[in-house]
C-alpha cells in the first residue's frame, strides 16, 4: 500500500470516527451498537527512549547476527522509537444474524520513528513505514471461524502474545537500531517472527477449553539476512505452492477466578520450496508451549524446531548458497509476577534462537546463536497507560566464533485506547 | 547458559506442573452452561471456603427467574434519589439469564456458584441509533428459600483491549463479587417489594441483592402490580422493602430509555415508605458522598413535607 493510499484510509476511518462522535453524542472509543453492528476503534500508541550499546567483542561480525554483529563496530545507539508492539489504529465491527456471526478487521500501525538511520528490510518490518498489518473478515457459527484476510500467521504467534516485552522493547538489533517500526522483543531470541500473512483460516469452537485452528497462507519467500543465504530469487515462492499451518490449543481456568489457569498449545508450519534450477525443499516446523497462571505469578515454557525454516523470521537464512536446507531451533522461558494492589508486574526471561549449519557447509560467520536475558518492570498507571522499564542483554555467537553483545535500556509508555 | 536438555527439563517441569493442575482444572472448565460471544453463565466453585453450603441443587423455572431479575432497578450514584431508576439488565440480559440460570441451579452441587456475565446494549439518547454496549457481572446461587446474587459489575463500560489484533482482553478485569468483600459500584441498587439488599451483622451488602422467588413471580406479574419502594438504599432497606403499588412493567420501562442510555422506569414514591427509615437512608447516602449537599437538603425537605 502506499502512503497516499494509507492517508486516504486514514482519513476515512477518522471521518467515520468524527462522525459518529459528533452525531450521537457518544464518548469516543468507546464500544458501541450502531444498528444490528457492533462497532470499535481500538489499538495503542507507545514511544521508547532506547539506549543500545554495541559490543563486536573485536573479533568481527555474526552475519545475521542480533546483536549489532553485523557492524563490527564498537558504538552507542539512542534512539526514541516504537517498541515490539507497533502503534495501532484498528477498526473492527461485528454482526450477528441468523446465528452467523461476521466480522471485519483493518489495522493501521503507523511508527514513531519517521527516518531511518540504519539498516531497513522489506515487509513488514520496514523502516519509515505505516503498515496495514491486519485487513479480513470472519464469518462463523456453532461450527467455527472462517477468516479470510490478511492476519496473524499461526506458527509462533502465541510464542509472541505470551512474550512480556510485546508491551515493551526487548532486542533492537542493527535491525531496528536508530528507528524502525518495532523493535524485536523476544524475535529471533525465542521464536520466530509468526508475521502477517495472507491467509484462509479455519478456527474450531472451543470444546470444553480445546480448540485448534488451520490455514492455507499465500506462499512466502526466502530472504537472507547473512549474506550466505539463498534469497527468493533462487526459490520461486510463487510456484504451485502454498504455506500450511495449524495449532492446537488448550486452556483452562480463568473467567471463573480459578487459581490455576492458562493454556498449552502446540503447531506447525510447512512450506515447499520449488526451484527451477535447484532441487526442491520443504519447509518445516513444530512448536510447543505452555503457559500458566498460578495467582499472580505466570510461568512461560516455549520451545520450536524445524528444518529449512529459518531463524529469526520464516525463511529467513533457511537455506544455504547451495540451496540446501538448515535445521534451527530454539525456546524461551519467562516468569512474570504481578504485585496485588499496585499492578506493578516484574518479569524476567531468557532465550534463544539456533541455526545449524547445511549438509556439508563451512564454518563461516553465519549467526549459529542468538540469545537474550531481559528484566522487565510494567506499571499500569491506569488501566490503558503502561509505564516500561527494560534492560536486556543480546547476545549473537557466530559458526566461526565471532560473537557480539547488545546492552540495551529502554523507557517509556504504551496507551491503550 | 541453558541448552536444550536443560530446556527440556525446564518444559517437562511446567508439563509436571500443569498436569498436576488439570484434574482441577478440567473440573473448572466443564462446567459452561450457557457461551454466546463474549457473554457466559458458568458453574465454579463457591468463592469462600468457609460460606454455608447453597441449597442446590433447586428447581426453578426460567420463567420464575426472568419475573425476579425483571424487578431489579438501580439509580446512578451522582443523580438525585429522587430520579427515575432503570432496569439492571436488559430483556434480552433477561431472557438469556433466566434460561440460563434455571439449567445450572438444577445442576449445581451444594458447594457451587453460578456466575455470569452478560452484555447489554442500551440506547445512548432517546430515540438513537446507535447503543451502548454495558456489562452486569455477578455471582448467583440459592440458600435459605433466597436467590442471591453478588454483583462484581453493573452496566460498567464494555471495552476491550487490541493488543497485536487480538481483541480479546478486556480493558477492566472481570469481577464476579465475592462473599468476603464487597464491591464499590457506580450505581445504587434499589431494594423493592421482592428484592432486598443482603444484610449481615458487618452491616448491609450494596453489592449482595436477595430475592424471594414467589414474591417476585407474583410482583412480575401486570395484575400484582408491584412498586419498587425508592430512595429506601441503605442501612435498614433489606428489613423495610414495602409492597405498595403503582407502577409499570418492566416490559415497559424497557421500552423507555434516556439521553443518558439509561433506561427509564414509570415507578413512583412509595407513599407508605416509612419517614424514619426514608430520612435515614437519605442520611447514608449524603453520608457515603454519593449526593451533593444541596440534593440531600432538597430531598429532606422533600420528605419531611409529607408529616
Amino acid at each position: 500500500m502506499t502512503t497516499k493510499q494509507t492517508k486516504s484510509w486514514v482519513t476515512a476511518l477518522t471521518g467515520m470516527i468524527v462522525l459518529m462522535v459528533t452525531s450521537i453524542n457518544a464518548q469516543a472509543f468507546e464500544s458501541m451498537k450502531v444498528g444490528d453492528w457492533d462497532v470499535d476503534f481500538s489499538g495503542n500508541i507507545n514511544g521508547f527512549f532506547t539506549n543500545v550499546d554495541c559490543d563486536p567483542n573485536g573479533n568481527g561480525v555474526v552475519a545475521g547476527g542480533l546483536a549489532c554483529g553485523s557492524n563490527g563496530t564498537d558504538r552507542t545507539v539512542g534512539s526514541v522509537q516504537t517498541g515490539l508492539l507497533p502503534s495501532w489504529f484498528g477498526f473492527h465491527a461485528k454482526h450477528e444474524s441468523d446465528n452467523i456471526t461476521t466480522e471485519i478487521n483493518i489495522g493501521f500501525q503507523p511508527g514513531i520513528d519517521g527516518g531511518s538511520q540504519s539498516n531497513s528490510l522489506d515487509g513488514p518490518l520496514q523502516n519509515n513505514s505505516e503498515n496495514l498489518r491486519v485487513v479480513n473478515l470472519k464469518f462463523g457459527s456453532d461450527w467455527g471461524t472462517l477468516m479470510i484476510g490478511r492476519d496473524i500467521g499461526i506458527f509462533g504467534s502465541d510464542a509472541l502474545l505470551a512474550d512480556m516485552t510485546l508491551l515493551g522493547v526487548g532486542t533492537v538489533s542493527d535491525l531496528t537500531a536508530g528507528g524502525g517500526n518495532t523493535t524485536l522483543g523476544r524475535i529471533g531470541v525465542g521464536y520466530l517472527y509468526a508475521d502477517w500473512k495472507a491467509q484462509i483460516q479455519y478456527s474450531s469452537p472451543t470444546w470444553e477449553g480445546f480448540s485448534f485452528a488451520v490455514a492455507l497462507v499465500d506462499p512466502w519467500g526466502l530472504a537472507g539476512l547473512s549474506g550466505d543465504s539463498l534469497n527468493s530469487g533462487s526459490f520461486d515462492q510463487q510456484a504451485d505452492t502454498y504455506g500450511f499451518e495449524g495449532k492446537a490449543v488448550y486452556k483452562f481456568g480463568g473467567a471463573d477466578g480459578s487459581t490455576v489457569s492458562g493454556k498449552v498449545w502446540a503447531s506447525f508450519i510447512r512450506q515447499s520450496l520449488d526451484s527451477s534450477s535447484l532441487p526442491g525443499q520443504d519447509a518445516t516446523g513444530f512448536d510447543v508451549g505452555v503457559k500458566v497462571g498460578l495467582n499472580d505469578l505466570e510461568l512461560v515454557g516455549y520451545f520450536y524446531s524445524g528444518d529449512g525454516i529459518g531463524t529469526t523470521g520464516f525463511l529467513l537464512d533457511a537455506v544455504d548458497l547451495s540451496g540446501n536446507t538448515r535445521d534451527s531451533d530454539g525456546f524461551y522461558v519467562q516468569g512474570t509476577y504481578k504485585f496485588p494492589g499496585a499492578g506493578t508486574k516484574v518479569g524476567i526471561s531468557f532465550g534463544e534462537s539456533n541455526l545449524d549449519l547445511a549438509a556439508g557447509e563451512a564454518a563461516s560467520t553465519l549467526v549459529k546463536t542468538n540469545e537474550s536475558f531481559i528484566i522487565g518492570l510494567y506499571h499500569p498507571l491506569t488501566s490503558s497507560l503502561n509505564l516500561v522499564l527494560e534492560y536486556s542483554n543480546t547476545e549473537a555467537t557466530a559458526h566461526n566464533g565471532n560473537s557480539a553483545d547488545e546492552n540495551t535500556i529502554a523507557i517509556g509508555a504504551i496507551l491503550f485506547y | 547458559m541453558p541448552r536444550p536438555g536443560q530446556v527440556a527439563g525446564l518444559l517437562v517441569g511446567y508439563l509436571f506442573a500443569f498436569l498436576t493442575c488439570l484434574p482441577s482444572a478440567y473440573a473448572a472448565s466443564n462446567s459452561v452452561i450457557w457461551e454466546r460471544g463474549d457473554q457466559i453463565v458458568k458453574l465454579v466453585r463457591q468463592d469462600d471456603d468457609s460460606a454455608a453450603p447453597n441449597d442446590h441443587p433447586t428447581s426453578m423455572t426460567a420463567d420464575e427467574i426472568e419475573a425476579m431479575l425483571e424487578t431489579l432497578r438501580l439509580r446512578y450514584a451522582d443523580e438525585d434519589p429522587g430520579g427515575v431508576p432503570v432496569h439492571v439488565f436488559t430483556q434480552t440480559d433477561i431472557e438469556n439469564l433466566g434460561k440460563a440460570l434455571a439449567i445450572g441451579l438444577g445442576r449445581a452441587a451444594p458447594s457451587q456458584d453460578l456466575i455470569f456475565h452478560v452484555i447489554g446494549a442500551r440506547r445512548l439518547s432517546r430515540g438513537a441509533f446507535a447503543r451502548r454496549n454495558r456489562v452486569c457481572a455477578g455471582r448467583v446461587f440459592y440458600r435459605d428459600g433466597n436467590l442471591n446474587i453478588i454483583f462484581g459489575q453493573i452496566q460498567s463500560p464494555y471495552r476491550k483491549k487490541n493488543v497485536y489484533g487480538q481483541i480479546d482482553e478486556d480493558f477492566y478485569p472481570r469481577n464476579y463479587g465475592n462473599r468476603t468483600t464487597a464491591t464499590k459500584h457506580d450505581v445504587v441498587l434499589l431494594p423493592n417489594a421482592t428484592a432486598s439488599l443482603y444484610q449481615s451483622s458487618g452491616g448491609v451488602r450494596d453489592d449482595w441483592i436477595v430475592i424471594k422467588p414467589g414474591v417476585a413471580a407474583a410482583a412480575s406479574s401486570p395484575d400484582a402490580n408491584p412498586e419498587l419502594a425508592l430512595a429506601t438504599t441503605g442501612a435498614t432497606a433489606a428489613a423495610t422493602v414495602e409492597a405498595t403499588a403503582n407502577t409499570s412493567t418492566a416490559a415497559s420501562a424497557n421500552a423507555n430509555e434516556t439521553a443518558s442510555g439509561r433506561t427509564e422506569d414509570a415507578s413512583t414514591p412509595s407513599l407508605a415508605a416509612d419517614l424514619e427509615q426514608r430520612l435515614k437512608a437519605l442520611k447514608r447516602l449524603r453520608e457515603r458522598d454519593l449526593i451533593s449537599e444541596n440534593a440531600y437538603q432538597a430531598k429532606m425537605k422533600e420528605i419531611l413535607q409529607d408529616l
